[in-house]
């Protein structure tokens, strides 16, 4: 892990209290200068080689943005205090609303 | 990043570094991080056109080389953008990324998954039209259709690999269960046909887990999950 990580991992607050999405909630914690996107893209990229991120970006500002995404390096330790700070199930509310879920092979099978 | 950069300097040491992974043991070589396409297109606020198009053309200079749509985004909108995106540049240099199987009305409105080996030579073909292209790289239900067996949905993507017009097939939000069966039944074929599994799962889970053992599934994950779901009038139902 490189300092520039380690610092990262220092700087995300720990989780406390409920959010009411997990939007609200990665950005009370997210390091200063580093965007919600940026660390949930960072996040992901950690997750496996075989995993390749989509970025929504409709404007080249925030492709701009979402591009940081590659200068963060995340480390086991900031993934973990990451996953610490916004724990699975930590979000409220569902993917789809339950009419759309029930037709998701991935979530019913 | 190395030790002399400290992270408060990050804004003014960009790397911007976009690598390539690979999709499977036997799929194409992407960029880390993949270009979608669909809010320039449909369920969010209205896109500029100009800035659509600008967005898109950065991303390719940025070194993304994945753009994923959907012919429903917009019901070819998307693909009627990426065509005008796309113009002047190099077809091989771009991995096109494209789902079938929802169908539309003229208000936006959804009308349910078809998958049928007929329906979706039908639509493919008009994908390649509007895109301005002979081949799509990859090509994929975003649905599995409950009243349509996988096998024949991926035998009829099969056939258009081996026709040419399809690169890979791909699988969109369906279970560890469909991923084995599908590709149970193109694994006597060439490694073209091989199936690649999008999962766009937010937990983990077993398609997650057949994705990490299995050398044909890989994943998209959209890291940054859209405002939750309003609640939806019948007949406008949303879905990516």
């Amino acid at each position: 892990m490189t300092s520039a990580a380690s610092t990262l991992a220092s700087r995300v607050k720990p989780w406390t209290g409920t959010c009411s999405s997990s939007k609200s909630c990665a950005k009370r914690h997210a390091p200063k200068g580093v965007t919600v996107a940026q660390l949930a893209i960072a996040w992901v990229l950690t997750k496996g080689e075989n995993i390749v991120p989509l970025i929504g970006a409709r404007k080249r500002d925030r492709l701009d943005e979402s591009l940081g995404a590659l200068d963060i390096e995340l480390g086991p330790s900031d993934v973990e205090q990451i996953e610490r700070t916004v724990p699975s199930g930590a979000a409220a509310g569902t993917r789809y609303n339950a009419y759309l879920t029930g037709d998701l092979d991935s979530e019913n099978a | 990043m190395s030790n002399s950069q400290s992270h408060d300097q990050r804004n003014v040491t960009l790397k911007r570094t976009v690598t390539r992974r690979t999709l499977g043991k036997h799929g194409p070589t992407v960029s880390s991080i993949g270009l979608g396409a669909m809010g320039m297109s449909d369920l969010y606020s209205k896109a500029d056109h100009a800035e659509s198009i600008a967005t898109i053309r950065a991303a390719l200079d940025a070194g993304i080389n994945l753009i994923d749509s959907g012919d429903f985004y917009g019901s070819g909108h998307s693909e009627l953008l990426i065509r005008e995106a796309l113009t002047g540049r190099s077809r091989e240099n771009v991995l096109l990324s494209v789902k079938f199987g929802e169908l539309r009305d003229p208000v936006g409105g959804w009308g349910g998954t078809d998958n049928r080996p007929a329906a979706l030579k039908n639509v493919l073909a008009q994908s390649l039209q509007r895109l301005g292209t002979d081949y799509i790289d990859i090509y994929r239900p975003a649905r599995l259709d409950p009243n349509v067996p996988i096998e024949d949905t991926v035998g009829a993507m099969a056939e258009m690999v081996k026709a040419g017009y399809v690169r890979y097939i791909g699988l969109s939000e369906v279970s560890a269960r469909t991923i084995r069966k599908s590709a149970r039944h193109t694994s006597h074929r060439g490694p073209a046909d091989r199936v690649l599994a999008d999962l766009a799962r937010h937990r983990e889970g077993h398609p997650a887990d057949l994705a990490r053992a299995g050398d044909r599934a890989y994943r998209l994950w959209r890291p940054i999950p859209r405002p939750h779901q309003r609640p939806l009038e019948q007949g406008t139902r949303g879905r990516w």
